[in-house]
């Protein structure tokens, strides 16, 4: 009790150890969107974010750009291109998984269309 | 009441022929969007600047906040742990006098200032602020409203200090008051404190159009159409209507002054808080078997950003940023609100007022974050009050028709008391005057509509860039006057010490 600050530091510790307990996740209407749907989503943010060659022209230091980047994540993700964490953050893997989506968006939007 | 009911029709008839004009087009909201957005970006840019630490955009405003809050603890030697029972004590009115000079009580001017601060911001800032900064901002958002307490009791201090007393009774005071004079007494810069504090002012009616209004009444209209059929809902594409219907709302109550709002928020916000924060407690205890696996998260995701390249620092900005907006610490507009207390004293003032980013930000927003990381929701694509809501619903499925309630009362106390930091902004530059505050008024209301037109992310952009711009003048402000506040404190331990000021109950 003499030293909050590492009763507390102790606690976090041990908190950080407990089992893991993720719980399911919540169904959204966003996560039922149609190919077509994800696409022009993802076509919208990327516009927005002025991406590029792997740069966004963008300022993410815009909670709206960043809120714009985890659209692209989450829709990426939906569409089996990512399963990075979406935090918003253009890092390697979220630049790799945009690349891949453009390589693959017009067979992708052909495929769909023709379902 | 008949002139007043008919200011009323007139305001509602003017504002409903301006939304008309637009109206002749299909997609009012878009074409709202769309004229806005280019006005409202450069200031954005600006406002955001950024520079790339450790594979992030750090916006260098944000640095600015924690920097205050920090300076302000170590210059004070933690004077939010050291006064804290002090400032519990000044509330349930300990040392209150009944001929203190001021409008209203040490009570209601925390009420009029907590109805500025607890608001959407608790409710869909701290879900922006976990969807895109994880679980771990919960961690940076508790930090940020610890060391935002000893920013506002620095700045109510000096509010209060530098007030100005009206033959009349009412009071004026706010930072652009303390930028004038404070400067000019204690600094010998009074042509610099004088452009402060037009900056200031400046700055203060956009805040107030942007945190205080568009994105209040953006969330608010998220959540009625989320409850009443989500993409099949009537109101789907008609934030304008909303929008319009707050505006007539809100116009008919700013026009009363600090009086009628410390009247109406005093009703409102036990009512508002006492049900978001119970139905919480609900949540958080049906689940109370992962309360220790969501603190885990928090600390997990705050020192390791998720595994993700810059995810520590993306928590850390996401967490000091919502809680700035949230607690509204360093912005300056709390000070506005506290200069009215009836109080001969302004260091008790700065009590009172420390335990705002307390309530709102370590009590009310780490309770929301709880409630969002242990729900499951924070796993969906959802963020702002529609994130908060699909949480609550988790435990509670007819919350958020409550939620949505809570959301329109909260956006409209908050819109009520930034309506009048704003007012209070703009009677500094242009005077006082019936017709100069009603167009002021006018102004305001055209602004809900405008937030309640956009998406989230234009709005929560501009509404963070308008209020953190407040926060430039502000704390230049505050650095050259601690040495002020630090002789006034040092005055008020005396006199406690001493007995001149005692207890009375």
């Amino acid at each position: 009790m003499r030293n909050p600050l590492l009763l507390i530091l102790i606690a976090m510790l041990l908190l950080t150890g407990c089992d893991n307990m993720r719980p399911e996740p919540v169904e959204s209407n966003l996560t039922n969107l149609s190919v077509e749907a994800l696409i022009l989503r993802l076509d919208n943010a990327l516009q927005r974010l002025e991406y590029q060659q792997g740069e966004v022209g963008a300022n993410l230091g815009r909670v709206g750009m960043r809120m714009e980047l985890r659209t692209v994540q989450s829709s990426l993700e939906q569409l089996g291109y990512f399963n990075g964490p979406r935090l918003g953050i253009l890092d390697d893997k979220t630049v790799d998984a945009i690349d891949r989506y453009l390589e693959n968006r017009t067979s992708l939007l052909q495929e769909s269309l023709s379902q | 009441m008949h002139s007043l009911l008919t200011r009323i029709i007139a305001f509602a008839t003017l504002l409903g022929l301006s939304t008309q004009s637009f109206a002749q087009g299909s997609g009012l909201d878009e074409t709202i969007s769309r004229i806005f957005e280019p006005i409202a970006n450069p200031i954005v840019n600006v406002i955001f600047y950024s520079v790339p630490i450790a594979g992030v955009q750090f916006p260098l405003i944000v640095g600015w906040l924690v920097i205050c809050g920090l300076v302000a603890t170590l210059f004070f030697k933690f004077i939010q742990f050291r006064g804290f029972k002090h400032a519990i004590d000044l509330v349930r009115g300990r040392y209150s006098k009944p001929g203190d000079a001021g409008e209203v009580s040490h009570f209601q001017a925390l009420t009029t200032a907590l109805s500025g601060t607890v608001g959407l911001g608790n409710i869909a800032g701290v879900a922006v602020a976990v969807s895109i900064g994880g679980a771990g901002a919960t961690f940076w958002m508790i930090l940020a409203g610890l060391l935002g307490m000893a920013s506002k009791f620095t700045e109510c201090i000096l509010g209060q200090k530098y007030r100005n007393e009206l033959p009349d009774g009412k009071v004026s005071g706010g930072p652009m008051y303390y930028l004038e004079r404070g400067l000019r007494e204690e600094r010998n810069l009074g042509g610099l404190g004088k452009f402060f504090a037009i900056v200031f002012a400046i700055c203060c009616i956009g805040g107030a159009l942007g945190g205080g209004n568009m994105f209040q009444a953006n969330q608010a209209y998220s959540q009625i159409v989320n409850v009443t059929g989500g993409a099949e809902s009537f109101w789907v594409g008609k934030g304008w209507l909303f929008g319009l219907l707050m505006a007539v709302v809100v116009g008919s109550v700013i026009i009363g002054g600090i009086k009628s709002i410390g009247r109406v928020t005093e009703k409102l916000i036990p009512t508002m808080a006492g049900i978001y924060f119970i139905a919480g407690m609900v949540i958080i205890g049906a689940n109370i078997d992962m309360v220790g696996w969501a603190f885990g998260e928090i600390f997990r995701g705050a020192f390791t950003g998720e595994g993700v390249v810059g995810g520590v620092l993306g928590a850390l900005i996401q967490g000091f940023r919502r809680a700035a907006f949230s607690n509204e610490a360093g912005i300056g507009s709390a000070a506005i609100a506290h200069s009215a207390a009836r109080t001969s004293e302004p260091v008790s003032e700065g009590f009172v007022a420390l335990l705002e980013p307390f309530i709102d930000t370590v009590v009310i927003c780490t309770m929301t974050a709880l409630v969002i990381i242990i729900s499951g929701a924070l796993l969906t694509d959802l963020t702002g009050v529609e994130l908060t809501s699909a949480a609550y619903a988790t435990v509670l499925p007819w919350f958020p028709i409550v939620l949505a309630v809570a959301v329109v009362l909260f956006a409209l106390s908050t819109m009520f008391a930034w309506s009048y930091y704003g007012l209070k902004s703009w009677t500094y530059l242009v005077g006082e005057g019936k017709s100069k505050e009603n167009a002021y008024n006018f102004v305001f209301c055209l602004f809900i509509i405008i937030g309640a037109s956009m998406s989230l992310g234009p709005v929560i952009d501009f509404s963070d860039s308008m209020l953190f711009a407040m926060a430039i003048p502000n704390i230049i402000g505050i650095y050259l006057l601690l040495p002020v506040v630090k002789r006034e404190v040092n005055k008020y331990w005396a006199k406690i010490e001493s007995g001149e000021i005692e207890r009375v109950k």
